[in-house]
């Protein structure tokens, strides 16, 4: 099940966006060796604390963490345009209260081991599943997204195609993409065929009151 | 007439210079052109404008806006109190009316006209403000469903250009209508007569990014159309003539 908090709300889910943290420094520090800025353990940066993303996190029945994303409108400040404007090439960095900017895209070392019949992780395609019906249900036309060429090969596999801006650069050594994701139907569909889910698998305002804690 | 030419229709009104005074005049045409019952717009948190007095613009009748200031509901209304919090336009069947008080509250708009079925969209800008535009009707929840769903593209960007006419109208920075380089490759292209699978082509860039560069371009000089735009562009000197 997804959920979808705001930044604003944290205080009503302290438990969940802890572990968040915790998990992206799990994965972009410790794992990925990646430059964030961590303390204590949690992974954090001035995108979650001064622009008000909206957090999309995977959880169990029993409301566990399973992975997240974090998500903000290309209209106000973004990683792409505020912190890697080289990866555009010369390019302006997009702008439209149609398109949003998805980062931190991470899943938990329980949820990655499990076993998938369809060759897709479940917790990922959840995750893919949940961003772009959201996004088709909010009116957009894009998605932007900037990963590694781990997660580019892991988006083929999802069917969730981009369309790749410029030219991949090393960014503190790390091979690094920019992706244009079409928000569409068709987008929604081929990533739920690659996951086998059916349906929604967005909380009801009402469900997710349930995981407050 | 459809979403799209609905969106192009009042994008292009909102391109030009506002008179602040009439703000009210401007919604009143947004929400005929819409085909909804009314239109607001609120600054929460705008650029040199006073937080203690956040901008208000709004087609409501005067005697709901007078009950709303009188009973103090910026208290308890959930549309002031939820969606500025998020990036996602929230339907007001969403919201779970837990108090007694958030139930008359509701009644009390329908009563008043203010209708009982809308969305409201947040919208965020390069200032870090915040802001909040509201479409509602007196529909049936199933046919407002289903608006509502065709329709949030054009209340996304038709709110947002609003957003942006209220700063130019207070001087704050002008928005941005310099074209990138991507959009003007692309406009230079339908320029010289090609169609856009030619100038995917030609670029080697999908169609699906193609028409987005399109649209980017189009929306930032509130041109009707596309051929509207490339005009605009070529009179404005941001795209060379074609030979």
């Amino acid at each position: 099940m997804i959920l979808t908090i705001p930044a604003a709300d944290r205080a009503e889910f302290p438990r969940l966006i802890d572990d968040m943290h915790r998990l992206r420094h799990e994965v972009f520090s410790e794992r990925l060796n990646w430059n964030v800025t961590s303390n204590g353990g949690r992974e954090r940066d001035r995108f979650d604390d001064e622009c008000n993303p909206l957090y999309l996190l995977s959880v169990d029945e029993a409301g566990v963490l399973r992975g997240s994303l974090r998500l903000l409108p290309t209209t106000g400040p973004t990683m792409l345009s505020d912190v890697f404007p080289e990866l555009l090439g010369g390019e302006e960095p997009v702008r439209s209260p149609l398109i949003w900017e998805s980062t931190r895209f991470c899943v938990t070392q329980k949820a990655a081991a499990e076993r998938s019949t369809t060759g897709l992780n479940a917790t990922t395609g959840e995750l893919l599943a949940g961003l772009f019906e959201l996004a088709l249900r909010s009116g957009l036309m894009s998605i932007i997204s900037v990963y590694d060429s781990r997660m580019r090969r892991i988006l083929r596999t999802a069917q969730a195609t981009p369309e790749e801006f410029g030219q991949a650069q090393r960014i503190g050594g790390v091979l690094t993409h920019v992706g244009n994701f079409e928000v569409s139907e068709r987008m929604v569909a081929a990533i739920r065929a690659s996951a086998g889910i059916t349906g929604s698998v967005l909380a009801e305002p009402g469900e997710q009151v349930r995981f407050a804690a | 007439m459809g979403a799209i030419e609905t969106m192009n229709e009042l994008t292009e009104m909102l391109g030009g210079p506002l008179d602040v005074e009439d703000c009210s005049g401007v919604l009143r045409r947004m929400a005929d052109t819409f085909g909804v019952a009314h239109v607001s717009y609120l600054g929460i948190t705008l650029p040199r404008l006073s937080r203690e007095k956040p901008f208000v613009a709004t087609t409501y009748p005067s005697a709901w806006v007078d009950r709303y200031m009188d009973q103090n509901y910026f208290t308890i209304d959930p549309v002031l109190n939820v969606v500025p919090r998020t990036i996602l336009p929230t339907d007001w069947s969403s919201f779970r009316l837990r108090t007694a008080q958030e139930r008359r509250f509701f009644a009390e708009a329908k009563l008043m006209g203010v209708g009982s079925q809308g969305v409201s969209v947040p919208i965020r800008g390069r200032f870090g403000e915040t802001a909040l535009f509201t479409v509602s009707t007196q529909e049936n929840p199933k046919s407002w469903a289903a608006f509502a769903r065709e329709y949030m593209a054009a209340f996304q960007i038709v709110g947002f250009h609003f957003h942006e006419m209220i700063l130019r109208a207070h001087d704050v920075a002008p928005e941005n209508t310099r074209l990138s380089p991507r959009e003007r490759e692309c406009l230079t292209w339908i320029a010289a007569g090609k169609s856009t699978e030619d100038v995917a082509t030609i670029l080697g860039i999908s169609a699906h990014t193609t028409k987005q560069y399109l649209e980017t371009a189009r929306l930032k000089l509130h041109a009707l159309t596309r051929t509207h735009a490339v005009a605009l562009a070529l009179s404005r000197g941001l795209i060379p003539p074609p030979e």
